[in-house]
């Protein structure tokens, strides 16, 4: 088998920090531009493996949530209808699909998202009323993801960004 | 976009200083992100002297105040108690610098950070709450400054009073987020609406608020600050949220005693809440600089460097993570349960006088 992708940034990340980085010990922006570039691979390597499964998995439990989000009451009838167009738009076709396509379903998914937490508070700021059981589900996922979204980050954060 | 050179920054300063000017030494300083800091040693009129000269980078600064309002106020403090390097001149739109917006200091001889300041050895624990201490009397000195007898309230917006202080504070730099993020962030948008449940209104006082600041952010000579520097992000609000974006000074020694000596200078408590609500609401405002005036300018091709990526997408995932740690509990025992800062999440601009 072929060295994967993330064999190969490892193997770029390699030569920078055993050849490159040494000789520019004492130039310091230098160094810290290559330091920057060494926390980017880090990050690409881990990032390569999960990302489409990470996507995939967020993607089906936010339509999930957006489903419920479009039928809540008192959302606004704008945002309903565009949850509704954004969940066909990106509806899966059985086929194998592209990262970058699993990545642009999630942001409209996400924004769609945030557009109902803003919505939802400020009604419930105006009503004084509590929170709903879908405001929590919401919650509750953005809290329970947070540290897989943040996963392929970690060993990437903890190196020197400068 | 090119460094400064000896040749442009000798004449430069030659005209504004009217006089024939030798440089002797030049030197961009390392770290500093959010805006270029050079060192200057220059001979002019038969004697030497120092200048920094503190400059926008070609993309734009990483915070949302412009340089001319650090200006202003470092004019404004110049002539306060509180120990601020002398500003000389302002300028933008020129020839030099490529007409980048600046302002040039006198250079005041001292370090970013007291040396050896981590080490271990007898008496090395005393000394970090000297330091401490001092750096909290320092932080007094400014939250009871008279900011209105300073002219302060000309360049830096005021809220109605010290109950509206943290919420203006909010309300400012959330609408900066909404305006100027990358893309969507309903973590975020939860953490908001969390920490606007939680925002404290027992603020005592409207004080400046100097932003980010500590070790690594002022000058010190002999374990005292000599120079308050870096008023990028100043304000007028409550004085906690200097508390929480000391870089991680205040845990040098025992925090707790460290805010019980603030009470002390200040006379008057800081509660939990603020503490708390202050605590989470810093990384909020790194991810705004990080993201809005960091990674969206890289993406726009403004700023070509390569850190702006680190930052804009690592730091301010850390931030976020940082965040999603309070969400839905009680903000203190959050707090209190959670890390304390002992590194700055606002160090990673790597900012340098």
């Amino acid at each position: 088998m072929n060295p994967s992708a993330p064999d190969l940034i490892r193997a770029v990340a390699q030569c920078l920090a055993r050849d490159i980085l040494p000789r520019f010990e004492t130039a310091n922006w230098t160094a810290s531009n290559v330091r920057s570039c060494l926390a980017l691979l880090a990050h690409l390597e881990d990032r390569v493996a999960s990302e489409g499964p990470m996507l995939h998995v967020d993607n089906q439990r936010l339509r999930d949530l957006l489903g419920e989000a479009a039928r809540a009451p008192g959302v606004a009838a704008g945002l309903a209808a565009d949850i509704d167009a954004a969940l066909a738009a990106h509806r899966a076709d059985g086929g194998y699909p592209p990262v970058a396509e699993l990545a642009a379903a999630n942001d409209a998914y996400r924004d769609l998202l945030e557009r109902y937490i803003a919505g939802a508070a400020a009604l419930r700021r105006a009503a004084g009323a509590s929170r709903t059981p879908l405001d929590e589900a919401i919650r509750a996922h953005l809290i329970a993801t947070a540290p897989l979204d943040f996963a392929p980050m970690a060993r990437a954060a903890a190196m020197p960004a400068i | 976009m090119p460094d400064l050179t000896i040749p442009e920054v000798a004449d430069y300063l030659g005209r504004h200083l009217g006089a024939p000017v030798s440089i002797t030494s030049l030197r961009k300083t390392f770290p500093g992100i959010s805006r270029e800091t050079w060192l200057v040693q220059a001979e002019f009129s038969g004697a030497p002297h120092g200048f920094v000269v503190r400059v926008d980078p070609p993309g734009g600064p990483s915070v949302p105040q412009p340089l001319r309002q650090e200006w202003e106020v470092y004019r404004r403090l110049w002539t306060s108690p509180v120990p601020v390097a002398e500003p000389l001149w302002f300028d933008e739109g020129g020839d030099f610098a490529q007409g980048r917006p600046l302002m040039v200091r006198r250079l005041v001889e001292g370090t970013t950070s007291p040396p050896g300041i981590t080490d271990e050895g007898p008496g090395s624990g005393e000394r970090r709450r000297r330091v401490v201490y001092e750096h909290i009397e320092k932080l007094a000195l400014v939250h009871q400054l008279d900011w209105k007898a300073h002219g302060l309230d000309a360049v830096l917006a005021a809220p109605d009073g010290p109950h509206d202080a943290l919420a203006a504070e909010f309300r400012m730099w959330k609408s900066i987020w909404e305006d100027g993020r990358t893309a969507p962030y309903p973590l975020i948008t939860e953490a908001l609406d969390w920490l606007e449940e939680n925002l404290p209104t027992d603020t005592p006082r409207l004080s400046l608020v100097k932003g980010n600041n500590g070790i690594g952010e002022e000058i010190w000579r002999d374990d005292r600050i000599v120079a308050m520097s870096d008023w990028e992000l100043a304000s007028i609000g409550d004085g906690v949220i200097d508390l929480a974006f000391s870089q991680g000074t205040l845990e040098l020694h025992d925090f707790d005693d460290a805010i019980a000596h603030y009470e002390r200078c200040m006379g008057e408590t800081v509660s939990p809440q603020r503490l708390a609500f202050a605590a989470f609401w810093i990384p909020f405002k790194v991810i705004v600089c990080l993201n809005v005036f960091r990674l969206r300018r890289f993406m726009a091709g403004q700023d070509q460097r390569i850190s702006a990526l680190t930052h804009g997408l690592l730091s301010t995932a850390g931030c976020e993570y940082r965040l999603s740690t309070g969400i839905g509990r009680d903000i203190v025992e959050a707090w209190r349960s959670g890390p304390r800062q002992n590194q700055s999440v606002y160090a990673a601009l790597g900012d340098a006088k």
